[in-house]
């Protein structure tokens, strides 16, 4: 079966899953209130302070909510005798990766997207539609970036001890990139409404290399 | 015209420094009905797992039906049970064989619904594999190997777990399997089994694989 | 509800004719916002609160006694009640942007609504999470007794902090409530539909997990 059958067989699963986790999955965004709640109570921002507040409460929040639900998606394949079924069939390994890296991604645009318009809800924040565009925009380009980074480790890590304490010391520090440009992209669309700078050339550049690395490595990452 | 089904030739596999396989070589003609016995943790799982290309070798090469094993139409044409339960928990029988379905065979639903009679699993079928019992669990494999067109099956003790009535049901499949002329390479160590095989290979240790019918 | 059809059109008849035509009207509120913050938010918010309370006590009687009858009541009012604090942030939300002009404001009495709120959604979860497993229940009952222990830091906050929302207004530490006497038993009629929707769904609930 060749590399795109492979992603779709293997991200239709996913979905169709949702059906079935559907609790966990609304925990993310009930995680992500929760933040919003915390980090409000704890700064307690002005009107003139949320320009410089909200992206990075909105991205700290997604990036942290959206992190728990990419440790998960290869939660089904730690069964190792499933795994050793996916692998012994026709299904392409390098599809097995990007399948479950766009179901990564997927859930993050998801939680982002769901993050921002809870935050501009409680903060009484209004966008034009330009703005709306822009942001959607960066949101595509930082969910590729966290979605294939959790991917391709969540690959690589399977079948070590003490993954769920390894991975995310593995994702956070090379999710840093990500975060600092998205906060600083969002900041530059609520105030002059550009999307265009340095900061977009480095997420489009880092959501590249990902794709890149998951589309290259993602058979060698199953290899055992 | 090369008539082997498996052709393993100097194969070895190390695991944390030692070698688990070290230089076994193995040949099983088309249609051969094989018998893998051995002692507790002497390899047998971790040879069929090299055979079906879920794992690298460290040396040697395999192939199947004359092509190299880590190609994915090669693996299509090998079917493999593994010895746990190769299933999405979360999801039902009926849906776990429609996921299979998708990717190895794209039969149609009512030979699903015919598969799922045959392993005695239909009242169940929407029950999630997480509550099905052991016996449950090993007729659904049995299913799922039944869903392929493949040339050669490996199966890693299938009949562990199973119940007279479970071990009729794999019994007849494998038949079925025989009549159709496919290559049988099967781990067991319920040594009654052994009469049914035309030839029964024993791992006596990591580099040593002997024929004993 | 479809078996008692013929009631349930008889007591929205009489609720919008006692709304609309016998309750008086608000002097600083017109009539849309005088429908949404007494004779909607208030019911259901009252009617959050006490599924809340009650679920704690069944969830205590399970904890004790162990038997899953009370369990499944707990988790029948927690729905309930989820569903009731939902409609009433929702309502809220409607009225404080007809009012303030935003949705939201992170108001005392708001920040706990919401968190209780999201303790009701997380009980929820667990329940999704680990099916009818007897971990799942007795996580669940503790959750159950949290969220009751946060009901009166809501109700007690717009005592206890400077708030935009208005203070208590019947329930209050000192003096009558103050509130008009024909308003009153509207309040209370309409609240008393609430109880009965409750009580609806909570029988209709119990009785699929029997049937189960």
């Amino acid at each position: 079966m060749n590399l795109l059958k492979t992603t779709l067989v293997i991200f239709s699963e996913s979905l169709f899953s949702l059906r079935k986790k559907f609790g966990r999955f609304l925990g993310l965004f009930l995680l992500s209130i929760m933040f919003i709640i915390v980090f409000e109570v704890a700064y307690e921002p002005s009107p003139k302070d949320l320009v410089n507040f909200l992206p990075g409460l909105i991205w700290v929040t997604s990036i942290l909510s959206s992190s728990i639900g990419i440790l998960k998606i290869w939660d089904d394949e730690e069964n190792e005798s499933l795994l050793d079924f996916l692998k012994s069939s026709p299904l392409d390994r390098g599809g097995i990766v990007l399948g479950k890296s766009l179901w990564g991604a997927f859930l993050c645009f998801l939680i982002t997207i769901a993050t921002f318009l809870m935050t501009f809800f409680f903060f009484d924040y209004t966008l034009t539609a330009e703005q709306v565009i822009f942001l959607l925009i960066v949101i595509v380009f930082s969910s590729i970036a966290f979605g294939f980074l959790g991917g391709i480790f969540g690959a690589l890590s399977l079948g070590l001890n003490f993954r769920n304490i390894l991975l995310p010391l593995f994702l956070y520090p090379l999710a840093v990139p990500i975060l600092m440009s998205s906060i600083n992209i969002t900041k530059d669309i609520i105030t002059d409404g550009l999307l265009v700078g340095n900061w977009f050339y480095i997420l489009f550049v880092y959501s590249f290399v990902q794709f890149l690395l998951v589309f290259g490595l993602g058979e060698k990452a199953l290899d055992s | 015209m090369n008539n082997r089904a498996i052709y393993a030739d100097l194969i070895s596999k190390k695991f944390d420094n030692q070698y688990i396989i070290k230089d076994l070589s193995l040949s099983l003609k088309k249609s051969e009905n094989a018998l893998l016995i051995g002692r507790n943790g002497i390899g047998k799982t971790t040879l069929l797992r090299l055979l079906a290309g879920v794992t690298r070798t460290n040396t040697g090469n395999i192939e199947i039906l004359g092509n190299p094993i880590h190609d994915n139409k090669t693996r299509s044409s090998i079917a493999y049970m593994g010895p746990g339960d190769a299933f999405y928990k979360h999801l039902s029988g009926y849906e776990n064989l429609t996921f299979f379905n998708s990717f190895l065979n794209f039969r149609t639903n009512k030979k699903l619904d015919d598969l799922l009679k045959e392993v005695d699993l239909w009242e169940a079928r929407n029950v999630a594999v997480k509550n099905y019992s052991t016996g449950m669990k090993k007729r659904l494999s049995i299913s799922v190997s039944m869903l392929q067109k493949a040339q050669i099956y490996l199966l890693d003790e299938p009949f562990k777990g199973l119940d007279d009535y479970g071990k009729n049901i794999l019994n007849k499949y494998l038949k079925k399997l025989k009549k159709k002329n496919k290559t049988i390479f099967l781990v067991s160590n319920l040594f009654e089994d052994m009469d049914d095989f035309e030839s029964v290979y024993e791992l006596v240790s990591a580099s040593r694989l002997e024929r004993k019918k | 509800m479809r078996k008692n059809f013929p009631l349930w059109l008889a007591l929205m008849i009489f609720v919008n004719f006692a709304i609309f035509y016998w309750s008086p009207p608000d002097l600083a509120q017109g009539m849309g916002k005088r429908v949404f913050m007494l004779y909607l938010h208030v019911p259901f918010a009252w009617n959050s609160f006490l599924t809340t309370v009650f679920a704690a006590l069944t969830s205590c009687l399970y904890l004790w006694k162990k038997e899953s009858e009370w369990e499944r009541i707990s988790r029948s009012l927690i729905e309930v009640g989820t569903v009731s604090a939902f409609l009433t942030l929702m309502t809220g939300s409607i009225w404080g942007k007809m009012t303030w002009g935003t949705w939201w404001v992170w108001d005392a009495r708001l920040t706990t609504m919401l968190i209780l709120f999201l303790i009701l959604c997380a009980y929820l979860i667990v329940r999704d999470v680990y099916g009818n497993n007897p971990e799942g229940q007795r996580v669940g009952s503790i959750i159950s007794i949290i969220a009751a222990l946060n009901v009166p830091l809501v109700h007690l906050s717009v005592n206890y902090w400077r708030t935009l929302h208005q203070g208590s207004t019947i329930f209050r530490q000192e003096g009558p409530p103050k509130i008009d006497g024909d308003m009153f038993m509207i309040l209370l009629a309409c609240f008393g539909i609430v109880i009965y929707w409750s009580f609806c769904c909570i029988k209709s609930r119990l009785l699929k997990v029997e049937n189960e």
